[in-house]
């Protein structure tokens, strides 16, 4: 009985674990993605004001943001000359590390009237 | 021929006077936000269209990239029926406007 308490726990714990996106896997698709060529170093300071800043935005509008552009020029997708190339070789999960290590970055953006 | 040329001349010319002319007015915003502070200016506010999700922080973007936005939106790059609606609403200069707005946001010292 322990042990299957033990097993749920763990599945539980894993499975929000990757619900939520895992950091460090983020932190290295970014790098392998190159997102900092247009997002800035830091995810925070892009190299044009053309371009968001992702450093610290909310993780699920990352991944809608993300997805979005997966859907392409379809119902709820996105156009986007850079975008659409970009996320071609994310896989779902691939998305919600990304959004959970862009989250999870120190920002300079704010919610106020 | 030279009159055509004269013409594409002074066709250039206008548009660049158009792209020029908008400026973007934080001040002249303070109407035109109304409509965006119902779910931008509310903390954890969510959409719940096509997926759950929060709504972004816009305030502290850059100006070019709101502006950009709004513009993808109204044409249907950005397909997302409730920003389109907001997006078709506003003009060029009330799009420029806003995102003056809200890029001058930043995070109290």
């Amino acid at each position: 009985m322990k042990k299957t308490y033990a097993i749920l726990l763990f599945s539980v714990v894993s499975f929000s674990a990757s619900a939520a996106g895992n950091i460090s896997k983020g932190k290295v698709l970014a790098e392998k993605y190159n997102c900092a060529t247009c997002h800035g170093k830091d995810y925070g300071t892009p190299i044009d004001p053309s371009y968001p800043k992702l450093a610290g935005q909310h993780r699920d509008y990352l991944e809608h943001a993300l997805t979005a552009y997966k859907r392409g020029d379809a119902p709820n997708g996105r156009n986007n000359a850079i975008m659409t190339g970009q996320v071609k070789p994310l896989t779902n999960q691939d998305i919600k590390d990304l959004a959970a290590y862009f989250h999870s970055l120190p920002t300079t953006l704010v919610t106020h009237r | 021929m030279k009159k055509i040329f004269a013409l594409l001349v002074l066709a250039g010319i206008a548009n660049a006077v158009t792209a020029a002319d908008i400026v973007g007015n934080a001040k002249a915003a303070t109407a035109k936000v109304e409509m965006c502070i119902g779910c931008h200016g509310i903390p954890g506010y969510k959409a719940t269209f096509p997926e759950v999700f929060q709504v972004p922080m816009i305030g502290g973007q850059p100006a070019k990239y709101i502006e950009n936005a709004l513009q993808a939106y109204k044409k249907g790059d950005r397909k997302h029926p409730s920003m389109k609606g907001i997006a078709t609403s506003l003009s060029d200069q009330d799009i420029a406007d806003v995102a003056a707005y809200y890029s001058q946001q930043a995070k109290p010292n």
